[in-house]
């Protein structure tokens, strides 16, 4: 079973988030990893793999330093890699992240496209959905649990009382929640073969990319303003005179919160 | 999953990802470089599919990176000529220099910066940032660099040092294998370069085994905690220096401040105390909140924004101090070597240094085919003879002289930089520093010394910040499952003798937080908190715990601060 | 400017009933008709519809659009798409606004790819003026507030929980019946089981109470304090609310009274409630960091000078021993009297 697992650099989390004001893209001066969220997935695929067979081949859409992330997954396991990466593609939305990402998994074959649950900078999590429309095949996200029988897929949608179990033939695109698996971490010599592995990277004419579609000219949705968030101001702080729960009880019930 | 522990064979392996590491596998990956040039057209041997690796327990390049930090430019110049051209992480050129001498109200400033601390022509520079570009150039020229793996056991080979082994990856709380249990591989090296940095934990273990230290004083160190604002209007020119003594240190407490003026309205504030005080209340991340509260301190950082916190002790030990450097199979370098000039504060001009020597001592053993412990030997004579530990032995007592406290210690250091190190004493005693510290009652008079008597403060949270919010900016963060890395052997010391005599001072000492006691109300019963998730890696504890009940080992590497401006 | 008009809301079903987001998505959207245009429609789906309308109705929606279909009994992304790509077929709106939850996510993503629309997702706020539709939404936790607008018309947004206020205003609504035609690719995923072993527990992120303890809980046993609390919390809200959770602070996982799904902070969950009622809890950074964007933040400490004070709405300093058990009793007083 082949396995595409589409992945993004995101900054790290502990960094502090900055939008550039000229854009309102991502500062991506800091830090930058493989999107945390993705690393169950690439897990998830090398499972499958090892119990299946098949290749494993990694998909990014980013700017040239994503090859970082890129290197991580195949330094997990993962046997090659297709990094989608061109100055037409900045500033793209979802929605047009989501056009290459499907575009560029036209250009080989495959049973199964696997995604994290989310990243964890732009946050939608709408770019599985979006890429199952535009190849029109299944989406299947925020699974907790992925069995394969010959082509047919058996798997578990989390919900807040438990589960949904559904089963479905391949093809099919999947997005895994975090806790699906423990992701294993990219031994010495997996660092050093990653090296080797293939990573082809294209641009928007490799690929045949409508440009229009693309970059932040295209996006359909556009940032106005960006600001943090006024600090919280302390309220009202009284003494506990035995009377400490009645009060907060009353400003409960005053702020019709009980 | 893998099981089995990798063996992976390489030719050069640097221990530790610092500027000296880093440094060292440029300059031997670019005489490899030249020699195979050369070597084309002449005919002559090459060094094919030579194999240098680094391994750092740091999450990225410079995570783990932090130093004041004013540079001299000498060494970098050697190692990369055009570093100006090739976009090296320069803050400013230092132009404009002073020092102060502060009261708790008043500053008075020295007419001139004494010779030692002269700075013109040298540079304000962060260790993260010059640490990240040092990094891109080594990808460049094919270095395996290694990130998040932690070397913890040295291999030997009778006698010989063959490798380290990395640590295993995946074991949770209580010790047991995780179901991405990933072991630690075997690294063997023709040669092992151990640039860990102060402290390094590798390194300290290394000498004791071999005794490298015979003859030598026990190491010395200070403290650094340091804190970069970013300042709502430029107050300070990038490349400005400014340093202190005086206030907040108490007179028996030797250390000083330090404001450097970074790009971009950034300002680096900091401050040393050495690690051979006495007051068992002391508290160094206290002191330099209160270096803040300095009017100087407040008038300039007045509207600005925190924006990383870190700590790091610093080898002070000066000449004396530096261990046998080589040994069979392997070298050390920088501060992990106690290579340090602490009258001029500088390390990173004897990290480079070091490393070069290392890299062309190790070039020479690779094209002769001679990697013997004679040929490593020399490695040791040239950095004696370098420019920069030269200059270390006209200051070989500094440390030592300035133990008695700073009014003291001034007159001594006056007096050795006039005789140009030629003391009354050829080399001055000194003990370790966690030998340093006095009872609580023989310090205060009382059991209980009062907060004034102490020195504590409230923090405001704009200004000064209680320790737990300095790591939130420190980036500190561990694999949450995983056993603590700081190992406290006898917690009977803890909840006895340490109580009574010290009143547990790892709750001070620690820049971090990572030790707390707690009092169960209800029973009484006293338990010793362990926040191994706060660690920042200064390794203070590991130094200064007056019972050296505390042993710092690698967490799982990635774990630790992430440093992005240190 | 188009000449698309009124808002469709998508509604989404919870055990037998709307969701509270679908009722506040549909109130939001009664007041943005003078600036949009009307009417306010809802889309609704499942085995049996019947009860939705009615429930639709009585929040406002003036028209219904209904999809009664053994396909749509449990979700499904595919013939949901389906079903709300008719929807909008039909009603031609200027904005569609679906749930943000995992659901809503799938069916906003898969029709926005499928018409070229602009998708904004989780969004606390939406604001009209003369046609034009700007929405807020919090990003990196919290630590920044965006506001964002489509290019297209209609644009399509998903909309956080606990955002908008949930009013009534009683209408007839006239109910348009959907004949959506699934194709086969859509009803490829089939439904195997819906197991429930969790039914009642409430997940910290979703919680609209969450009732969290800190070290000067003490001990383990002491957590049955902030279990009953929550407990009585949880029961005293209205029924159709999500309900409270227990959550703590780091010291406590550590010390191990609770596992670390329970942790609220930098190093676990980042939650966003109504209410967070903080137990023995400093409030150092990293826990602030975890909840300081919930609506209103209660914290008891011992200590006057502890940092959670800072940002609580209202703060008790005493010992939460005393205080913990006596609110439970009072908040259980009161229900009672109600």
């Amino acid at each position: 079973m082949n396995i595409a697992v589409c992945v993004k650099q995101v900054t790290d989390t502990e960094a502090t988030a900055k939008l550039e004001p000229s854009s309102w893209r991502l500062d991506r001066s800091v830090t930058c990893i493989l999107n945390p969220y993705d690393e169950y997935a690439v897990e998830e695929a090398l499972r499958i793999k090892e119990a299946h067979g098949g290749e494993v081949t990694v998909v990014c859409m980013g700017p040239e330093n994503a090859t970082d992330a890129v290197r991580k997954a195949l330094a997990m396991g993962a046997d090659s890699a297709v990094l989608v990466s061109d100055p037409a593609l900045a500033g793209s939305d979802a929605q047009a992240t989501a056009y290459v990402l499907a575009e560029a998994l036209k250009t080989f074959s495959w049973d199964l496209v696997l995604f994290g649950l989310r990243s964890t900078d732009g946050e939608t999590g709408c770019v599985p959905g979006a890429v199952a429309e535009k190849l029109g095949v299944p989406l299947l996200s925020a699974l907790s649990k992925v069995d394969i029988q010959g082509t047919t897929l058996t798997v578990h949608r989390e919900t807040d009382e438990g589960y949904v179990a559904y089963e479905c033939p391949a093809p099919a695109v999947l997005s895994v929640i975090k806790g699906i698996n423990e992701p294993r971490y990219p031994s010495m010599k997996g660092i050093m073969s990653a090296k080797k592995k293939p990573l082809d990277i294209k641009d928007v004419g490799a690929l045949g990319l409508d440009t229009t579609q693309v970059g932040l000219e295209s996006a359909k949705t556009r940032v106005l303003s960006a600001r943090s968030p006024e600090p919280r101001k302390a309220g009202v702080k009284v003494e506990d005179d035995g009377s400490g729960a009645e009060k907060i009880a009353d400003f409960l019930t005053g702020a019709k919160l009980v | 999953m893998t099981q089995e522990r990798d063996v992976l064979e390489v030719d050069v392996l640097y221990v530790g990802g610092g500027i000296a590491s880093l440094s060292s596998a440029l300059h031997l990956s670019n005489l490899v470089k030249a020699h195979n040039e050369q070597a084309a057209a002449t005919g002559a041997k090459r060094l094919d599919e030579l194999t240098i690796a680094v391994i750092d327990k740091g999450f990225s390049p410079g995570a783990h990176g932090i130093s004041g930090a004013v540079m001299a430019p000498g060494p970098l110049k050697d190692l990369v000529p055009d570093f100006v051209e090739k976009g090296a992480p320069l803050e400013g050129e230092v132009k404009k220099e002073s020092i102060f001498f502060l009261t708790k109200k008043r500053k008075l400033k020295a007419p001139f910066a004494p010779p030692p601390l002269n700075n013109h022509g040298n540079y304000v520079v962060s260790m993260s940032r010059l640490n990240q570009w040092m990094a891109d150039l080594l990808e460049k020229n094919g270095v395996d660099l290694f990130w998040e793996f932690a070397g913890v056991e040295v291999l030997y080979d009778e006698g010989k040092v063959i490798g380290v082994r990395t640590g295993d990856k995946g074991i949770d709380a209580k010790g047991e294998k995780k179901p991405n249990y990933e072991p630690g591989t075997d690294i063997h090296a023709g040669v092992t370069v151990f640039g860990e940095g102060s402290r390094g934990n590798l390194t300290k273990e290394l000498i004791a085994h071999l005794g490298l230290d015979q003859g030598a004083n026990p190491p010395a160190f200070e403290v650094g905690v340091k804190e970069v604002w970013e300042l709502p209007e430029p107050r300070l020119q990038p490349g400005e220096v400014v340093h202190t003594l005086g206030y907040p240190l108490k007179r028996d407490t030797f250390g000083g401040g330090f404001i450097y003026g970074m790009k971009d309205n950034m300002v680096s504030v900091g401050q040393l105390v050495s690690l051979d005080y006495s007051d068992p209340y002391l508290d160094p991340h206290r002191e330099f909140q209160k270096f803040k509260l300095h009017p100087m301190l407040a008038a300039l950082l007045s509207g600005g924004k925190l924006v990383q916190y870190g700590a790091k002790t610093v080898p002070v030990g000066g000449l004396y101090s530096i261990p046998q450097l080589s040994f069979p199979g392997g070298l050390i370098i920088g501060d992990a070597g106690n290579l340090f000039n602490s009258q001029k504060i500088k390390g990173i001009d004897l990290a480079i240094r070091s490393g070069m020597l290392a890299a062309r001592t190790i070039f020479d053993g690779l094209v002769t085919d001679d990697l013997s412990e004679t040929t490593l030997a020399r490695y040791a004579k040239a950095v004696g003879e370098s420019a920069e530990v030269k200059d270390l032995r006209k200051v070989r007592n500094f440390h030592q002289g300035m133990t008695k406290g700073l009014y003291l210690g001034m007159s001594k250091a006056v007096l050795q930089f006039l005789l140009g190190g030629r003391d009354i004493n050829d080399r001055l005693d000194s003990k370790p520093d966690w030998r340093h510290m006095k009872r609580v009652t023989e310090k205060y008079g009382t059991a209980s010394p009062s907060k004034e008597a102490i020195g504590e403060i409230d923090f405001d949270g704009k200004l000064t910040f209680d320790k737990e919010t300095d790591v939130y900016y420190s980036g500190a963060t561990h694999e949450e499952a995983q056993p603590p890395h700081l190992k406290v052997p006898d917690l009977n010391i803890c909840y006895g003798k340490c109580t009574e005599y010290y009143h547990n001072p790892c709750s001070r000492f620690c820049p971090a937080g990572v030790y707390e006691m707690t009092t169960d109300e209800a029973t009484g019963q006293r338990t010793l908190q362990i926040n191994f998730s706060n660690c920042v890696h200064c390794k203070t504890c590991d130094i200064k715990d007056p019972f050296e009940n505390i042993q710092w080992v690698p967490p799982e590497g990635g774990g630790g601060p992430k440093y992005t401006v240190m | 400017m188009s000449d698309k008009e009124g808002i469709l809301v998508v509604a989404e079903p919870k055990d037998g009933k709307l969701a509270n987001v679908t009722l506040e998505s549909i109130t939001r959207a009664r007041a943005l008709t003078g600036a949009v245009g009307g009417p306010v429609s809802v889309v609704v789906m499942g085995a049996d519809t019947a009860p939705f309308v009615a429930q639709a109705g009585r929040y406002g929606a003036e028209r219904v659009y209904t999809a009664d279909s053994p396909e749509l009994a449990v979700f499904r992304p595919g013939p949901f798409v389906d079903t709300v790509a008719a929807a909008i077929a039909a009603a031609d709106p200027a904005v569609v606004l679906c749930s943000g939850s995992p659901d809503g996510r799938d069916v906003a993503a898969g029709i926005a790819a499928r018409l070229g629309l602009g998708l904004l997702v989780d969004i606390t706020a939406i604001e009209a003026q003369s046609g034009a539709v700007t929405v807020t939404h919090p990003c990196f936790g919290g630590s920044l507030i965006v506001e964002k607008q489509a290019t297209t018309i209609p644009l399509i947004a998903t909309v956080r929980s606990n955002s908008f206020a949930r009013e009534e205003a009683a209408v007839e609504p006239q109910v348009v019946a959907l004949s959506v035609e699934f194709s086969a690719d859509s009803l490829l995923a089939k439904v195997l089981a819906v197991a429930c072993e969790n039914a009642g527990i409430v997940s910290l992120e979703e919680a609209s109470i969450i009732v969290a303890g800190g070290r000067g809980v003490g001990s383990a046993e002491n957590f049955a304090l902030i279990q009953a609390l929550a407990d009585e919390l949880g029961a005293a809200v209205v029924a159709d609310e999500l309900g409270a959770a227990v959550a703590a602070s780091r010291a406590v996982v550590d010390a191990g009274w609770k596992s670390h799904p329970y942790q609220v902070g930098q190093t676990g969950k980042t939650v966003s409630p109504g209410l967070y009622i903080a137990c023995g809890i400093s409030g150092a950074i990293q826990h602030r960091a975890g909840m300081q964007t919930s609506d209103c933040i209660v914290a008891i400490n011992k200590d006057p000078d502890a940092p959670i004070f800072s940002c609580a709405d209202f703060g008790v300093v005493g010992d939460l021993l005393q205080v913990v058990p006596a609110l439970t009793e009072q908040i259980r007083k009161r229900k009672a009297a109600s």
